[in-house]
């Protein structure tokens, strides 16, 4: 049942639903049997192996300067404090505060020309994550994802993986992208949108409530300005609990509190119902949704790749033991156990917002942990064997000014920026030590190979096998293409 | 508004200790973004209480402390401890006691 073009809509009605779930475990309502209408119209292509896909978030926007596309003949006002380091490839340099990445260079390409026209953080991240930049270019704070809203490219490829009575195709960890301080705020373009939410993503919350920004325990405060450092009144993680913990599965982001109260309150119960769900989930005419979470919590192998700390200490050290590092852990072992396409998000929502205190936070706090994951991720995918089958693509919503901005009293930062940001792949076939595209002598502008969100999005869908024509109908029933845009081929010549 | 509350407003630099090389702009309410103070220029040595307006997940948010100020320097100390100081240490820190020695800084700073 791994062909999207079978899947079919049981003929049942909500009552029916209810009764098929017995524990009432899961809460099916209108909304989702409406979801079962959503289906897909295009089968993997021919002749490929599709690969899974791991799309790194990096919310906030990070530097392109401070990251890959230093510019050291730029004036000091655009170069910034940092210098740049020569890779394993010959002409590729790197951000200084990146060493283990430029050891690695042979293992991934740039992409240094990624384009969109919006610096709003909440339209950024939606073009981003959903590969669809036809949102108004700013967007209220209140926006909450919607069953309008282009599906997610998480969730529209997980849809594509079908994986029915397996693990479940796609995974947000360890939180959602959000705005604001407030929980619960989920930027738009994350979820399934008009596929239904029974497509959406599953959350596998493992990150701590830190009010903190970066990787945990070792994290920071936006607000952790010059007079509060000189007074000594940092921020701490002061979270109790662990920081990180072997997740907890979560519902699908648009069910509310209440249902996700009676899903904890029922893992709780969990073994002891075990083999009933197992029968259950041998039910042919069983949704969907319901089968994604049964599966899930049926599957040992899932549950053992939750376990993360069951790993050997030098693979914890490898990866870092902070939020950073143990995502990307977890994002292994869960592609081991069979999940196809993850979201992780390396810091919550803003973390890279670096308006001010640019260059003390990415040196101290953002660049040595981000080094340290990613490095370790793709050795640890090469190792295993893996890189090939796995797409790795780490972006953020937008990039920054190329002119640091430094108003009096203020320590310097570069502000949103939509015309620029780089972008790193690295395998599922991506030939390593190359770079595509080419900004500006400030880094401000694409100068060669221009690329867009739409271009990015269809990148994955064709490494995920799903053919150039793809369609899925939506809940109101309507034919929706996949790709809005061209993958970058050239990552693969 | 004491005298005081004026002359404390501007944009400071803080020279001791050195290495911090921090800017500290001071309004009428804040120092920097963040921390809340109020001065009392009326007792010997003068007062100086700062909040940080958001005090999760910080250990430490507050301090009373005892100042200093010229046209040109302003000199905070606090204690650790969560006391006063009763005075100004002969030494930089001794005890637990915490200095912050700041110039005005001028336009071509």
């Amino acid at each position: 049942m791994n062909d999207p073009t079978k899947l079919t809509c049981p003929r049942v009605n909500r009552r029916q639903l209810m009764q098929m779930g017995g524990l009432g475990l899961l809460g099916v309502s209108a909304a989702d049997v409406g979801c079962l209408r959503a289906s897909a119209e295009g089968s993997p292509q021919a002749g490929r192996v599709p690969k899974k896909v791991v799309y790194i978030f990096l919310s906030g926007g990070p530097p392109q300067h401070e990251t890959f596309d230093p510019k050291p003949e730029a004036p000091q006002t655009v170069r910034g404090e940092f210098g740049a380091i020569a890779t394993k490839t010959p002409g590729m340099f790197l951000c200084e505060h990146l060493p283990l990445l430029a050891q690695r260079s042979d293992k991934f390409a740039l992409l240094r020309s990624l384009h969109h026209r919006s610096n709003d953080h909440i339209a950024g991240t939606t073009i981003m994550v959903s590969g669809d930049t036809r949102v108004p270019l700013t967007t209220p704070l209140s926006k909450k994802p919607s069953a309008e809203d282009t599906p997610g490219i998480v969730a529209l490829a997980g849809f594509y993986q079908n994986n029915r009575g397996r693990p479940p195709g796609a995974v947000v960890l360890p939180e959602y992208i959000g705005q604001g301080t407030g929980a619960g705020r989920i930027t738009p373009g994350q979820t399934a949108g008009r596929l239904g939410s029974a497509h959406d993503p599953w959350l596998v919350k493992a990150a701590s409530d830190c009010l903190g920004w970066g990787a945990c325990p070792h994290c920071f405060d936006d607000g952790d300005d010059d007079a509060v450092v000189a007074l000594g009144f940092q921020h701490e993680h002061s979270v109790p609990g662990p920081v990180f913990e072997d997740p907890s599965l979560s519902l699908p982001a648009t069910l509310s509190q209440g249902q996700l109260k009676r899903r904890i309150s029922l893992l709780e119960q969990f073994e002891g119902q075990r083999q009933r769900l197992d029968r259950l989930s041998g039910n042919s005419s069983h949704d969907r949704f319901r089968q994604q979470a049964i599966s899930l919590l049926t599957s040992s192998r899932l549950r053992r790749a939750l376990d993360f700390h069951l790993e050997d200490d030098r693979v914890l050290d490898a990866y870092g033991r902070n939020k950073f590092g143990w995502s990307l852990l977890l994002c292994r072992r869960l592609l081991e156990a069979g999940v196809s396409t993850i979201q992780v998000s390396l810091g919550r929502n803003g973390t890279w917002d670096l308006h001010r205190r640019i260059f003390p936070l990415l040196k101290d706090y953002l660049l040595p942990p981000t080094d340290l994951a990613v490095s370790a991720f793709l050795d640890d995918l090469a190792q295993r064997g893996m890189l090939d089958q796995v797409l790795v693509v780490m972006a953020g919503e937008f990039g920054r000014t190329p002119r640091i901005s430094a108003m009096r009293g203020r320590r310097p930062g570069r502000d949103h920026w939509g015309p620029l940001q780089s972008v790193m792949f690295a395998g599922g076939g991506v030939v390593g030590g190359r770079i595509l595209g080419a900004s500006d002598k400030l880094g401000g502008f694409p100068k060669q190979l221009p690329k867009t969100p739409e271009d990015l999005a269809a990148t994955i869908f064709d490494a995920l096998g799903i053919a150039p024509g793809a369609k899925y109908r939506d809940i109101q029933g309507k034919s929706q293409p996949v790709y809005l845009g061209t993958p970058i081929t050239e990552l693969y010549s | 508004m004491s005298d005081d509350s004026r002359k404390i407003q501007g944009v400071w630099r803080v020279v001791s200790p050195a290495k911090l090389e921090y800017i500290i702009p001071i309004s009428d309410q804040m120092l920097g973004s963040k921390v809340l103070y109020q001065l009392n220029d009326q007792v010997h040595p003068k007062q100086i209480d700062m909040q940080h307006r958001r005090p999760r997940a910080r250990p430490r948010y507050s301090a009373q402390g005892i100042y200093h100020l010229t046209e040109e320097t302003l000199t905070i100390c606090w204690n650790d401890s969560g006391q006063r100081p009763a005075e100004f240490p002969k030494q930089s820190g001794t005890g637990r006691d915490r200095f912050l020695v700041l110039r005005r800084m001028v336009d071509q700073d």
